[in-house]
């Protein structure tokens, strides 16, 4: 009997949670041998009503994302959107319900009724830069990008050194700490100072605002009470952010703060509907769980590369390239979506207009025709190409200036005053099939 | 060989400064990136289209 070591490796699961819950090796396996047989490839989810194109390669996942004119955002931005719209119906509010309900929507329109329901928190004048195109997406994109000028920006690193050397102050060398709720918290206590929500309501902010990302992951799995539940507290942020808003206009809007731009700013000759003003705020909370992620990311990474982590403690200014190379390494949002508005021709393929495509992100990272030595985690590896981190074109992500920034600062000070730590007991990530992050991770840094 | 800024699009990463910093300039309050030379050389040509690459804004065009 002959064996041999290669059973098959088997394709990504592209809409299963469970698939992103695995091993993050296995995962990566997976995804690179789709990407190597099939770098453009035609998948039909079980239960879903039609199938999606899989772009595995770097180049595909860039053309399609600088040419918005073929492939466009408007009709949904997660695998999820293209569920069959009767498990998702509970996670909808009632005019998206309706709306699909009357049927006659083409498979695009169905998914861009979920996503837009999805992201609504129940308010039908919603209207988010995700699933918008040029010229409207610009429009909508330079009312938000006024608190995120890089200029405010950069000058924020005072602040984020200040608040970062409070949080290190109550940590101990030598007793165990939970990262991600400590030191992983910064990032989102800056978000709600740059949205502008009173000190007092920090904490408050923060947990409504989690529970409305949960919401607008529509997930097929998800428990009917827990999705009942997020979707009150998400409608309670809904309010919250309009009532800060109001005290905003009513009280002179002349801050730098995000509500207090979106107060200065015009929409279509009137106001910035409270719709819209949402879509911003939720950005900029997204951003500073992403950040949290991310940073958590990089602390795990070095705790089990203990060599780059002794690296970067000699040469901080490697830094800002463990960023880049921990984005690349550990896509935080699996892929992005579009829907090609033409037939067009990708890799030899004939994508048909109206169809379903998905830009996996993680697998572009790792595409050896554009990373040598593609599964190695290398701190010093130099980036003639940027990452698919933060996706890339007029979509890529608003906030990367911002998230970079906070984590290269934020890193400074850490190993500035603990240039040593360990891990203390397990990592626990969690991930869905749209994004993942970290739920603990216990260290414990060197006296 | 011109270089087109799409200053639209551009978010002052910085990255096509790193790539070329003949071309690209940027500090601390620049909303968007400074593109110090227009025509520049035709023997910056490689350096410029790496820094097309890499700007994750595709804020960047190259024309002969
Ligand atoms: S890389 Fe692109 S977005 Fe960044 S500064 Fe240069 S042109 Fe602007």
């Amino acid at each position: 009997m002959t064996t041999t070591e290669h059973t098959a490796v088997e394709w990504p699961a592209w809409e299963d949670s469970a698939f992103y819950n695995q091993d993050p090796e296995v995962i990566y396996a997976s995804i690179a041998a789709q990407r190597h047989a099939a770098p453009v490839y035609w998948y039909e989810p079980p239960g879903y009503p039609t199938g999606f194109w899989v772009l595995s390669k770097y180049e595909h996942q860039r053309f399609v994302a600088s040419h918005p004119e073929l492939f466009s955002s408007q009709y949904g931005f997660a695998i999820g959107d293209a569920s069959d719209p009767s498990t998702v119906m509970h996670q909808l509010p009632e005019w998206a319900k309706a709306k699909i309900l009357e049927g006659g929507l083409s498979p695009a329109e169905t998914r861009r009724t979920i996503a837009h329901g999805k992201l609504s928190m129940g308010d039908p004048a919603f209207e988010s830069l995700m699933i918008s195109d040029p010229p409207r997406h610009g429009q909508i994109r330079n009312i938000m990008m006024k608190s995120l000028r890089p200029s405010l920006v950069r000058a924020q690193k005072p602040r984020i050194a200040e608040i970062t050397e409070e949080f290190l102050g109550r940590i101990e060398p030598g007793v165990e700490v939970d990262f991600v709720t400590t030191i992983g918290q910064i990032p989102a206590a800056l978000m709600t100072e740059l949205i502008g929500v009173p000190r007092n309501m920090r904490e408050r902010f923060i947990d409504m605002a989690s529970a409305q990302m949960l919401a607008i992951t529509i997930n097929p799995d998800m428990d009917p009470d827990e999705a009942a539940r997020i979707k009150a507290r998400a409608a309670e942020f809904h309010d919250y952010c309009g009532q800060l808003l109001a005290d905003r206009n009513a009280g002179g809007a002349d801050g730098d703060d995000l509500v207090s731009c979106i107060a200065r700013s015009e929409h279509d000759g009137g106001p910035v509907p409270l719709g819209m003003a949402i879509s911003f705020i939720h950005t900029f909370v997204n951003a500073g769980e992403t950040t949290r992620s991310l940073l958590s990311l990089i602390m795990l990474h070095l705790a089990q590369h203990p060599e780059q982590r002794r690296l970067l403690g000699e040469r901080r200014e490697l830094i800002s390239n463990a960023v880049e190379e921990t984005l690349r390494f550990s896509q935080l949002n699996w892929s992005g979506c579009r829907t090609a508005t033409q037939d067009v021709e990708v890799g030899g393929k004939l994508i048909k207009q109206g169809d379903y495509i998905v830009m996996a992100y993680a697998s572009g990272n790792r595409d050896e025709d554009v990373w040598e030595r593609p599964d190695e985690y290398d701190i010093t590896r130099k980036f003639d190409s940027d990452h698919q981190g933060f996706g890339y074109g007029e979509h890529s992500c608003p906030g990367a200036l911002l998230a970079r920034t906070d984590s290269v600062t934020i890193l400074e000070h850490v190993v500035a005053r603990f240039p040593d730590w360990e891990l203390a007991g397990p990592a626990v990530r969690w991930s869905n099939p749209f994004i993942q992050g970290m739920g603990s991770l216990p260290v414990k840094f060197s006296r | 060989m011109k270089v087109i800024l799409d200053e639209l699009r551009c978010d002052a990463h910085g990255v096509c400064v790193t790539a070329c910093p003949e071309v690209f300039a940027l500090d601390d309050t620049d909303d968007i990136v400074r593109v110090l030379v227009q025509e520049p050389e035709e023997s910056l040509r490689d350096k410029l289209s790496k820094a097309a690459q890499a700007c994750p804004k595709a804020a960047i065009k190259v024309e002969d």
